[in-house]
């Protein structure tokens, strides 16, 4: 287990020798290789290292051993997917699909996704979502992959791909243009490997390697406050009592007199997939099984790269600084959560009601929609057994 | 649901309390209060008011002014709810008198 996590090591180490500034993000790629079909976006604006960060990767794991589909060309499914083999056809009237090099290797790289066009995108969204893709009629299950992807979403050439395709990108990763100090750094770096500055670039572990790491990895159980705050998390930007998923109306019209305008939850206007608490608790066992342990902040990092391509906000300046801010509320607010020993007094008219104790929970949860959501489960029940009229419960009031 | 219990019941097992027979006691912590939030960042930008809202007198003035225009539509508004309040009444009235006469009460 050591050595593996000195592999893992050496190859973030191996990376960062090569590709300068950036640091924090190529933390969490190397966290994120860590998961079966692991799926990485670097996004970017032109010559920032994007495809060269894709490579190193790449590189690191597999070698030579990999391939990578540019959307720049006019990349097309008989080699994304698979083409027909024409001679089986012709001789024994057999449709014979002979399957692409990107479908059956492991390693997988997508150069420029935004210029991917939208039938090679459906294609590559099937298999992320199903694990397989089909040709002629035929299906050919994708194995186990890491798969890293880039984008520079400035391109004037650009594909508006649907927001379920970007959503099963585990994390996306924005670079940043590289500060002066760095740039001295980056000279030097190319003065010493002049154009081969990828080649040079030693595979550091095997893919049977990583699938044990990644197999050890998912054994790891993760502690059930911590689980808990990814829940949180995740439940703190989903929730809206009007129902915002499924309305027409849209935030913040949809929140215009609502008791909760003030919450985090009137900054989302669709908020995230289930999938972001399973990539977040994938993360967390990768930081756990990496550095030994992963706590409360660590977790709340993990959705600056998380979340940015999984919720819409009603205001967008700069989208990673956004999520930063609504991150730092969310911090804020579990730290009152504990304060106010929210939990602890839900945990008790769990075991039993007390009119007192329901007082104080009732009169939080009027400022926290979450707590609302839990405590008039609570009341339905209450009500059913006469403990408290329908009038005074909570629900009646927030209708 | 047994995992948000375990998940409560985690939570509970680390909070601060004293219990007395049925009763529970703890010690509320002093919430250090916010800093003061700029009016407009609050009103435009949602941002999260602390306990001390401030604004310039500029911005009191102008809200000041709002106030008095949205005050004085409502009174137009009310004046003209009265106003049709009235013609009901009286539309209401004037029907039932010609129902009455075309029944020949």
């Amino acid at each position: 287990m050591v050595s593996y996590k000195n592999e893992i090591r050496k190859l973030e180490e191996k990376i960062k020798e090569r590709f300068v500034g950036n640091e924090k993000a190529v933390h969490i790629a190397i966290l994120d290789l860590l998961h079966p079909r692991s799926t990485i976006l670097i996004r970017a604006p032109r010559g920032l290292g994007k495809s060269t960060l894709m490579l190193l990767m790449l590189r690191g794991i597999f070698g030579d051993d990999f391939v990578v589909v540019s959307g720049a060309s006019e990349v097309k499914r008989g080699e994304v997917v698979g083409r027909l083999h024409i001679p089986s056809l012709e001789k024994e009237g057999i449709e014979k699909v002979l399957w692409a090099a990107f479908v059956r290797k492991e390693g997988k790289g997508l150069d420029e996704v935004n210029r991917l066009n939208p039938y090679t995108a459906a294609n590559i969204y099937h298999m992320l979502q199903f694990g397989e893709v089909w040709a002629y009629g035929q299906r050919y299950k994708v194995k186990d992959y890491v798969l890293i992807a880039n984008e520079n979403p400035y391109d004037p050439t650009t594909f508006i791909h649907p927001p379920p395709f970007y959503d099963r990108f585990d994390v996306v990763l924005y670079l940043r243009s590289l500060t002066l100090s760095e740039k001295f750094r980056l000279q030097s770096l190319l003065d010493k490997y002049g154009d081969s500055l990828i080649e040079s670039m030693e595979q550091v572990l095997t893919f049977d390697d990583l699938c044990e790491i990644r197999r050890e990895v998912s054994e790891i159980e993760l502690d059930v406050e911590l689980r808990g705050t990814i829940n949180l998390l995740v439940r703190d930007l989903q929730a809206c009592i009007r129902n915002r998923d499924s309305s027409v109306v849209k935030p913040l019209i949809l929140c215009e007199g609502c008791h909760f305008i003030r919450d985090v939850c009137s900054s989302v206007k669709t908020g995230p997939s289930e999938r972001s608490t399973i990539v977040l608790s994938q993360l967390a066992k990768a930081k756990v099984w990496l550095d030994g342990k992963c706590d409360m902040e660590d977790v709340i990092n993990f959705g600056k790269w998380v979340l940015p391509h999984r919720v819409e906000l009603t205001k967008v300046k700069v989208i990673q600084e956004d999520i930063a801010e609504i991150l730092e509320r969310e911090k804020m607010k579990m730290r009152e959560r504990e304060m106010r020993r929210q939990w602890f007094m839900l945990n008790e008219l769990y075991k039993k009601f007390d009119r007192e104790l329901y007082r104080r929970v009732k009169e939080m949860a009027l400022e926290d929609l979450v707590l609302a959501e839990e405590l008039t489960k609570l009341e339905t029940e209450w009500v059913k057994k006469g403990v408290i009229s329908v009038e005074e419960a909570l629900f009646s009031y927030l209708k | 649901m047994e995992e948000f219990k375990r998940f409560l019941e985690k939570k509970a097992s680390k909070t601060s309390v004293r219990r007395f027979g049925q009763y529970i006691a703890w010690e509320e912590e002093e919430v250090i209060p916010r800093g003061p939030t700029e009016f407009l960042d609050m009103y435009y930008l949602n941002a999260r008011p602390g306990e001390v809202v401030i604004m310039d007198s500029s911005v009191a003035r102008d809200l000041e002014e709002r106030l008095k225009f949205l005050e004085s539509e409502i009174q137009k508004l009310k004046t003209h709810n009265d106003i049709l309040k009235a013609i009901i009444v009286g539309l209401c009235v004037v029907v039932i008198t010609l129902v009455l006469k075309l029944i020949g009460v």
